[in-house]
């Protein structure tokens, strides 16, 4: 897994790329953490590289939605989902729950 | 290839999961299974062996044994462990509705895993430990399995030499699609050696092709003329077309 994280004006890119399974899911949550507690809350994730997502990555995504849709003060978006990765979130419910957006500079415009 | 077994042994470490998917990877492409179904045997497995990791040897380690039994269009695999017991059936569903406050992320893997394949057993065995069997059966197999479907012929008015040969062609053009036809013979009042000729030479056809014909709904005089033939020993004959579906469902 490679995780790559470019901070913009008002929002920030997280592009991850590989597989996330539980032995590097924490890495992920690391990042997120991070930006989080800089106080920012505006993150899009970009998927286009992403191979595979477990059940671990999906709980890093859920948590960090919670954390930045709190007092309203951010969102957790995505991008670049391919149909497969989109299947996972739909298996687990989760789909409905995240605003995705065909391209990064829609995602990040969006908010 | 006939059946073919592929193992694996590794400790109880999340670092081992990427070399149990490429594991799990290569025995799926090894039953031909496509991408589709390749990453689905995949994820389920490594949900498995995270469940394993996490859970059955929490507190623990030990070794993760991996055994895939492939076939083409079948992949078979069996994780054995030796921590902690488990009871698949206590493990609540995940909560896949419920805004995003309430929602609780647990119990996913599991249905991920029920979600993913064909077959999913679990056992436990003071001895032999804790397994999970599961199956993935190639989805296009499946596909042609649920294509179910037959072709109706309703053949009207009396079929005798001069009616014979549309009723030939007729079923000669459906054999090129349909593996199954029925041929509906409601609106049927008689028919002669020419008719009962050209269903014979479809009733050959099926022998040497491997498909299925079945009549039905055959009036009384017409259902009389295959008796006196002898053809009602024969032919598969419904006595009308939910009777003939059925038929067709055994072979």
């Amino acid at each position: 897994m490679e995780i790559s994280h470019k901070e913009l004006k008002r929002v920030d890119l997280v592009k991850v790329s590989g597989r996330v399974d539980s032995s590097n899911a924490p890495e992920l949550e690391a990042i997120f953490r991070t930006i989080n507690e800089s106080g920012r809350f505006r993150i899009v994730m970009d998927m286009a590289t992403l191979e595979y997502i477990s059940s671990a990555g999906l709980r890093v995504m859920v948590s960090t939605l919670k954390n930045c849709k709190r007092y309203n003060r951010g969102d957790l978006r995505l991008t670049n989902m391919s149909e497969r990765i989109g299947g996972v979130l739909e298996m687990a419910g989760l789909d409905v729950l995240f605003k995705t957006f065909p391209n990064a500079a829609e995602a990040v415009g969006s908010f | 290839m006939t059946k073919e077994s592929l193992n694996l042994t590794v400790s109880s470490n999340v670092a081992n999961l990427r070399a149990i998917a490429d594991f799990v990877t290569k025995a799926a492409q090894k039953a031909n299974l496509d991408d589709n179904d390749t990453f689905a045997v995949q994820m389920a497995v490594d949900e498995a062996c995270t469940n394993i990791i996490m859970h059955a040897y929490a507190d623990t380690s030990g070794d993760i044994h991996l055994d895939c039994q492939v076939e083409p269009g079948k992949c078979v695999v069996t994780i054995r462990d030796h921590g902690r017991s488990f009871d698949a059936e206590s493990v609540p569903p995940p909560d896949l509705t419920g805004d995003i406050e309430e929602r609780r992320v647990g119990g996913l893997g599991l249905h991920f895993i029920r979600n993913l394949m064909d077959e999913v057993c679990f056992s436990s065995d003071p001895i032999k430990g804790n397994q999970v069997i599961m199956i993935k059966k190639a989805s296009q197999n499946k596909q042609a399995e649920a294509n179910k479907t037959f072709a109706i012929v309703a053949a009207h008015g009396r079929i005798d030499a001069a009616a014979a040969p549309d009723l030939e062609s007729q079923l000669e053009a459906l054999w090129t699609q349909e593996a199954r036809i029925v041929v509906d013979m409601a609106d049927v009042p008689y028919i002669s050696s020419s008719g009962l000729k050209v269903l014979l030479a479809a009733l050959r056809q099926t022998r040497r092709q491997q498909s299925q014909l079945v009549l039905c709904n055959l009036q009384p005089r017409v259902a009389a003329i295959f008796e006196m033939a002898g053809f009602d020993q024969v032919f598969a004959i419904g006595k009308d077309l939910k009777a003939a579906a059925q038929m067709l469902e055994q072979p």
